[in-house]
This record gives structure tokens, sequence and C-alpha cells, in this order.
């Protein structure tokens, strides 16, 4: 599955077009269908009673396997595949011995009802969505929120920021990539009603 | 990235891709973005369908806080 960038000049320059193709028609898919349902994926995958490391590679291999399909077929509708991959993924590790609490599973068909509502993020209104913005960003630490507040809504340059914030621009870098990461969880993975602001 | 074994045990496959591919937009916001930067993004882009998948989702994240300018204006 891992291209191997030293292997020839042609063939590395065809899968660089097609990667980016890829990447054009997967994003407008995958943000617009399937994260929309990130909240409900989590929330499913949280029952099963995991560290929030092993939830993170779950959601991953979610999506990966979504994506390997949907690069075939775009399935219609995607969150019944979703849920059934997610479903498959636990149940696997059951049978491999990683065993997961009985109430976990019990919940799983609970979960998949629950996850029937329709995605908050298809019918919000824009003051909606500042409302989620603005929660987002209350989650971030004071530092990192500080940072994000300066390079996204002041327009304020890497080095403009580390001078007013008396820090190194390596250290603004880090701020910024914690504030992408946390940002993406609060408003794809974290339920409606705790991503308003605090 | 990762320099305690206790960071590494923490460390999922995920968000190792994530960590990439935000230090990606945090480059690419960056303003100093050079065509060697962008063919090595591509080439990490290109090495696989989880780095691709783990860039969208940040950068959807990160573009919807592009409206987070009309709470700032004046």
């Amino acid at each position: 599955m891992v291209d191997k960038p030293e292997t020839g000049h042609e063939n590395a320059g065809e899968r660089l077009i097609e990667a980016s193709l890829a990447l054009h028609d997967l994003k407008g898919w995958f943000v617009r269908e399937v994260l929309p349902l990130e909240a409900a994926l989590m929330q499913f995958l949280r029952r099963s009673g995991r560290d929030s490391a092993d939830i993170a590679d779950l959601r991953q291999e979610v999506y990966l396997r979504v994506c390997e399909y949907a690069e075939k077929e775009i399935p219609h509708p995607v969150k019944p595949l979703v849920f059934t991959i997610a479903r498959n993924l636990l149940i696997d590790q059951v049978r491999r011995g990683q065993v997961i609490p009985i109430e976990a599973m019990a919940d799983l068909d609970a979960a998949n009802v629950a996850a029937d509502t329709p995605g908050p993020d298809r019918t919000i209104m824009a003051r909606e969505e500042l409302l989620l913005l603005r929660g987002a960003l209350d989650r971030l630490s004071p530092r990192c929120r500080e940072a994000v507040i300066m390079r996204r809504i002041e327009g304020l340059s890497r080095r403009e920021i580390a001078l007013r914030m008396g820090i190194t621009e390596n250290t603004v870098s880090e701020y910024i990539k914690i504030g992408v990461r946390t940002l993406a969880n609060s408003l794809y993975g974290e339920p409606e009603a705790a991503r308003r602001p605090v | 990235m990762i320099n305690s074994t206790e960071a590494a045990r923490h460390s999922s496959a995920a968000s190792r891709a994530e960590e990439v591919a935000s230090a990606w937009i945090e480059q690419r916001d960056r303003g100093d973005w050079s065509p060697t930067d962008q063919s090595q993004f591509d080439t990490w882009l290109a090495q696989s369908l989880e780095n691709r998948i783990a860039y969208c989702r940040l950068e959807a994240a990160w573009d919807r806080t592009e409206r987070l300018a009309a709470l700032h204006a004046p």
C-alpha cells in the first residue's frame, strides 16, 4: 500500500498525479459525507471501553476501509457502511482475545440507532457554526488558543506571533499543530452538546 | 518527534499520521511555502491513503476556522 518514492521518476510522477486527484475527489466526498458521522462513530467506539489512543486508531482504520471502498465505488448511503465496518473491527478484536465489556457489546445496537439521526453539520446555520467554532476554540489551552487566534483571526505571521507571545517561532508552530488537531477532534469527534461554548 | 517510551506507548498509528498532517498544514499556512515543500508534501500524500485521510480531516477543520474572523470583525 505504501508507495516507495525511490522507484522510477515517471512512475512516481504518475502516482503523484493520481494521488492529488484522489485527494481532490476524496476530500469533497469525505468531508461532506463521512466527517459529519464522526461524533456518532466516536460515541460508538468509546462504548467499547478502549483508551483514547486505541479509539483514534479504530477511527482511522474505519476511515481507511471506508475510503478504500469508496475508491472503487462511492457507497450510497455511507452511514451503514461506516457502522458495519466499525462493528466488524470491534468483533474482530473480541475474536482475537482482546475482550471488551459485555455491556459495551450490548450497546452496539443502541449506538447504531442513535447514529441514525442526521449529522448536525448538514443542517446547522451559519450562526450555529460560529457557536460551534467558538466552543471548539474555548477548548484549546490558553496559550494554544492565543496562537491560533493570532494566526487564524488576526492573520499575523509566525514571527509576529512569536514576538507578541515572547516565545520561539518553533513553539508557535507547535501550538498551531496542536490547535489544528484539537479543533478537528472538537468539531468532528464530540457530541453536539459538548461542542458549544463553555 | 516521539522522544520517550511513554510517549511511544501512548502514540497510536492514527496520531502519528495526524501529527505529520498537522505539521504540513502549519507549514502551508506559514506563508513561506516553496516548490521543494510542495514536492515533499506531494510525496507524503502519495505514500498512503491514511496520510491523505488524516490531511483531509485536519484541513477541513482548519478551513472552517476561517469563519472565526467574523467574530473578530470590528
